[in-house]
């Protein structure tokens, strides 16, 4: 499975009719990623791509914006805080809101993902 | 329109761009480069452990990355997403709209531009006038006070400084109360002479109203004992003009009425002029001990300040009970007499009130009307679009999407509107202000700024929801609906509310009409009011010679007789002048002077003491003019005579005025006569004027025609004429009866005027015409102000008849093009489109005529001569209306003669 169109469908206006759907995806997967603690941006992006076993590479034109986004709808927040080698990053964290928003996520993600394999089953 | 057209949505996105920037230059954006810059370091150092060495590593981690600058882009593009940018695609789609219907914008934003504009105008003066507090400390706390006697017919009449003494000792609402005086005074200094309105105070009032002195002091308070009746405090105007706002002012001496020194001490500060126009003060000093005589005088005026907390209804029932007290202890010059309060606010507004609050009533429903209007027209274009919309919906678009964007239209349309209205209602301002009449109080203080520009937005925005709404509504029922279909002519629901909302237009027009059809026939009468003389070919001039140019150690009032009399005799010996005569008020010029008196054989009168009865001790105008003026004004004598040339005191008698006083002449008016001797004759009887100076009493020789002095829509008050001869006490203006079109001789008289070597002011020279058209000008603004209101209105709601014909004719189009084409006569169709069309306007015209009656009482005080519920009017009006809109309707119903069987059907 290659999502690396998550970075490139900008490029492709053909495949633009996916992005919502593969825009949502991008943000349960940063909200997941954040719920055991906080993370700057690297970081998230590395954590994905390792959890995915490097099946899903996160762009960082993806990613940036849509951590943009969901800081704009309050589901997460943001500082600055020296990192482990004592150098400034943007740490993101999960709000309440946030938390709340991934347990709905996860749920319709689950369901969307038992429909459609129940319909590839079936097929 | 097509400069706009491009620039307004590219105009809106800039801003919000700019916006945006300045948001995020700062703070924002070195955020996020910073951001990404420690990305790309921990790529390389991941690179670098990978054993890449450090320019390659730096090199792959650029390149994995991907363009700082086109995510930066895209990051900056995802903050400014949000309710801004959708706010300006709705703008975009909505100014896209309009650029398709120019007539449509063009129309829409004139009616709103000029119905916010007249709103704001009118909002601007209401508010400087009504509603802005009175620039004193407390405004609350103050009040007038008058003394007021119904049997007498007087309201708020002036106030005795004896009544005063008592009201300040029992009562307990008021804190304090001042008296004051005011008048026209003629001021020398360094040789300058010029006029100003002086006022003779209390010193107690500049602390009431909270006002001090910018330099220098104020008077002594009375209690000090100590009020020196020669020091004088000028108002900032005065000082900046006169003095060059010099300090060294202070202690310099200026000469009231070329005869009296005053001190200046002090200068009050910008702004401060109390009573209204007042430039200069002086201390009215006066003693508590009230002798009886300071009991019947009642001459001044009377502000008080309310203790705190107590409201003007407790005062009023308290100073009630006093002067019920009063009239116990004091009959002979308190029976009969009450005392009456209202807010100073509403004193100083008077009158102006009602005019304001009627203007900006009606010029509410004028905005309406546009509002409506505006609606109605939206109401087509969605109905139009209907099909549109259907689609839209049916292909996903959220509701709530579509009616945001049908709001914005609204909101465009009325932020149009609103600019637009900003700048109309300025200029409206000024043309209002322009031809003002003379007598609102606080002009001055119209400014256009704050609240009237609050209220501009508050109207904006108020527009904006009813222009908004109704298409929205509308929406509401098309995206229920679902239709799919373009069959509008099977839809009720859109030219129903189109009705209602075109028969509100008519109603709020038909208000309109009848306040314009009321005041214009109100002020046709009062043009064609018999003011009791022949008002043309008169000249009138008003003068001041102070008393102090006649210093005779003998006597200054035969001097003075002997200046005015040879003053007069010189102008009637002008080319073109046929007759001239003086008088101490100019009618229709200002107020009457008035004063009581009695007959001399009244019970318990005798000499020149008063009657016991305070009922028979009388009030009426008193006018003294010369010989002549009853000649020159052409006032006819009703029986008896005129004045003679022997009804003339010598310089003897003028010069000793002592008791016992030589015996004098008076004329009255017809209604003094019907008053004071119903049934009986006054020829004979002989009166006591309370303040006559002059004459023991006078003897009654003459009744002559009622003329209106005072106002034209007044009729006369009674009147007593005094001969000038016999009564030098005041000073003339002069009226002259012309051969020649009086405004030919305007220059002759005033340079007549000026050669006179005396120490005169002219303060106006001026045919007695526009003496009435100034007296006038009150009724005429207001006819003129709601005339053009209701042509306005007019107007707009007669567009609106002729795009509801028009858009029915459209919609039965094929309708009539298959009703013609089996036979139906033209005239017939086109009868049938126009009754349609004209149901709303006869439903408006019912309702409106409903309103129009409350309207029409409301402002009955303003009308003259015509009982509220004027039939003329109300048919007027009605008939107007209905036949406007007959032939707005019947432009698009001829179309239908045009209509082309073949093309409707081949539409179809």
């Amino acid at each position: 499975m290659v999502l690396s169109e998550l970075d490139t469908h900008h490029r492709h206006p053909m495949t633009r009719a996916s992005t919502d759907l593969l825009r949502g995806t991008l943000d349960l997967l940063i909200l997941r990623t954040l719920a055991p603690g906080p993370m700057h941006g690297w970081g998230l992006s590395q954590r994905i791509q390792q959890q995915s076993e490097n099946l899903l590479t996160v762009g960082q034109g993806s990613l940036y914006p849509a951590l943009q986004r969901l800081e704009q709808q309050g589901w997460v927040a943001s500082e600055w805080r020296p990192t482990d080698q004592n150098r400034p990053a943007k740490y993101y964290t999960l709000t309440t809101s946030g938390r709340r928003a991934l347990a709905a996520e996860t749920r319709s993600w689950r369901a969307y993902v038992r429909a459609v394999d129940l319909i590839l089953g079936r097929a | 329109m097509s400069r706009p057209r491009r620039t307004l949505p590219d105009l809106l996105r800039g801003y919000a761009r700019r916006l945006a920037a300045l948001l995020r230059r700062n703070a924002a954006d070195r955020e996020l480069s910073d951001e990404l810059a420690f990305h790309i370091d921990m790529e390389t150092e991941q690179n670098i452990r990978a054993g890449l060495d450090p320019a390659q590593a730096r090199r792959a981690a650029m390149l994995a990355f991907g363009g700082v600058d086109r995510i930066s882009e895209q990051v900056r593009d995802t903050r400014t997403i949000g309710w801004l940018e959708d706010l300006i695609q709705d703008v975009r789609h909505a100014a896209r709209g309009f650029r398709r219907a120019p007539g449509f914008t063009a129309a829409a934003a004139a009616a709103l531009t000029l119905g916010i504009g007249a709103n704001t105008a009118v909002f601007a003066v209401v508010y400087a006038v009504v509603m802005a507090p009175l620039p004193y400390a407390e405004p609350d706390r103050l009040v007038r006070l008058w003394e007021a006697n119904p049997a007498l017919g007087i309201d708020s009449g002036a106030v005795s400084p004896g009544t005063v003494a008592d009201l300040r000792a029992r009562s307990r609402t008021l804190q304090r109360i001042a008296l004051f005086g005011e008048r026209d005074m003629f001021l020398t200094d360094a040789g300058e002479s010029w006029e100003a309105m002086a006022a003779a105070v209390s010193p107690a009032l500049f602390d009431m109203l909270g006002a001090q002195p910018v330099i220098g002091r104020a008077f002594p308070r009375e209690d000090d004992g100590n009020v020196s009746d020669t020091e004088a405090v000028i108002g900032h105007g005065l000082w900046q003009r006169r003095f060059g706002g010099d300090p060294r002012v202070l202690g310099r001496t200026i000469q009231m009425e070329s005869r009296w020194s005053y001190t200046i001490v002090g200068v009050m500060p910008p702004g401060f002029a109390y009573p209204p126009g007042t430039e200069i003060w002086t201390p009215l000093a006066y003693s508590s001990a009230v002798s009886n005589e300071e009991r019947h005088f009642r001459y001044y005026n009377a502000i008080a300040q309310l203790r705190p907390g107590r409201t003007v209804e407790q005062a009023a029932n308290e100073l009630r009970a006093i002067a019920g007290q009063l009239e116990q202890e004091h009959p002979a010059s308190n029976a009969g007499w009450t005392v009456q309060i209202a807010p100073l606010d509403r004193s100083i507004v008077g009158s102006a009130r009602l005019t304001l609050l009627v203007l900006f009533g009606l010029s509410g429903c004028v905005l309406l009307i546009a509002c409506g209007n505006v609606a109605t027209l939206a109401i087509a274009r969605a109905t139009a679009r209907q099909h549109e919309t259907a689609v839209r919906v049916a292909l996903g678009a959220g509701t709530r999407r579509l009616l945001r964007q049908w709001t914005a239209e609204g909101l465009l349309l009325a932020a149009l509107g609103g600019a637009g209205g900003v700048v109309a209602g300025y200029w409206i301002t000024r043309l209002l202000l322009a031809i003002a009449p003379a007598g609102i109080p606080r002009l001055g203080e119209v400014v256009f700024r704050g609240p009237v520009l609050a209220f501009a937005l508050l109207a904006t925005c108020l527009t904006a929801m009813l222009v908004g709404l109704a298409p929205a509504l509308r929406l509401r029922t098309t995206a229920l609906g679902l239709r799919t279909r373009s069959d509008a002519g099977s839809d009720g629901s859109g030219s129903r509310s189109r009705e209602w909302l075109l028969g509100t237009q008519i109603a709020l027009t038909f208000v309109l009409t009848v306040a314009a059809a009321l005041l214009l026939r109100s002020f046709d009468r009062l043009r064609q009011t018999e003011l009791g003389f022949r008002r043309h070919d008169v000249l009138a001039a008003q003068v001041r010679v102070p008393i102090g140019n006649f210093r005779a150690a003998s006597s200054p009032w035969f001097e003075r007789l002997e200046f005015y009399d040879s003053l007069i005799a010189g102008l009637a010996r002008l080319p073109g002048v046929r007759r001239a005569a003086g008088t101490t008020t100019i009618p229709l010029s200002g107020e009457l002077g008035s004063g009581s008196m009695w007959r001399s054989d009244a019970p318990g009168a005798h000499g020149r003491r008063p009657p016991q009865s305070a009922a028979d001790q009388w009030k009426a105008a008193i006018e003294i003019v010369t010989q002549d003026f009853l000649e020159t004004m052409g006032i006819p004598v009703v029986r008896g005579r005129t004045f003679h040339a022997t009804d003339r005191f010598t310089q003897q008698e003028l010069a000793d005025l002592d008791d016992p006083r030589p015996p004098g002449v008076a004329v009255v008016n017809e209604t003094m006569a019907r008053r004071y001797w119903p049934g009986g004759d006054p020829l004979g009887s002989r009166i006591v004027l309370f303040d006559d100076a002059f004459a023991g009493y006078r003897t009654i020789v003459g009744v002559v025609r009622d003329v209106r002095a005072e106002s034209v829509d007044l009729p006369a008050s009674p009147t007593v004429y005094l001969p000038f001869a016999q009564h030098p006490g005041r000073e003339l203006s002069l009226v002259l009866r012309t051969d020649l079109p009086p405004e030919q001789l305007v220059g002759a008289v005033t340079d007549r005027l000026r050669s006179v070597g005396h120490a005169i002011s002219i303060t106006s020279v001026r045919p007695f015409d526009a003496v009435v058209g100034g007296a006038l000008s009150r009724p005429r603004f207001t006819m003129l102000v709601v005339g053009s209101f209701a042509a306005l209105a007019l107007v707009i709601a007669v567009v609106g008849v002729f795009g509801i014909v028009g858009f029915l004719v459209a919609r039965r189009e094929h309708e009539i093009g298959i009703r013609m084409a089996l036979g139906a006569r033209p005239a017939s169709v086109r009868w049938l489109v126009l009754r349609q069309g004209l149901r709303p306007v006869l439903l408006g015209v019912g309702v409106g005529g409903v309103a129009a009656m409350a309207v029409a009482r409301a402002m009955q005080a303003l009308l003259y001569g015509l009982a509220p519920l004027d039939g003329t009017s109300f048919a007027a009006a009605g008939l107007t209306l209905i036949v406007a809109s007959m032939v707005a309707g019947m432009l698009p119903a001829h179309r239908i003669a045009g209509v082309d069987l073949l093309r409707s059907l081949r539409s179809e």
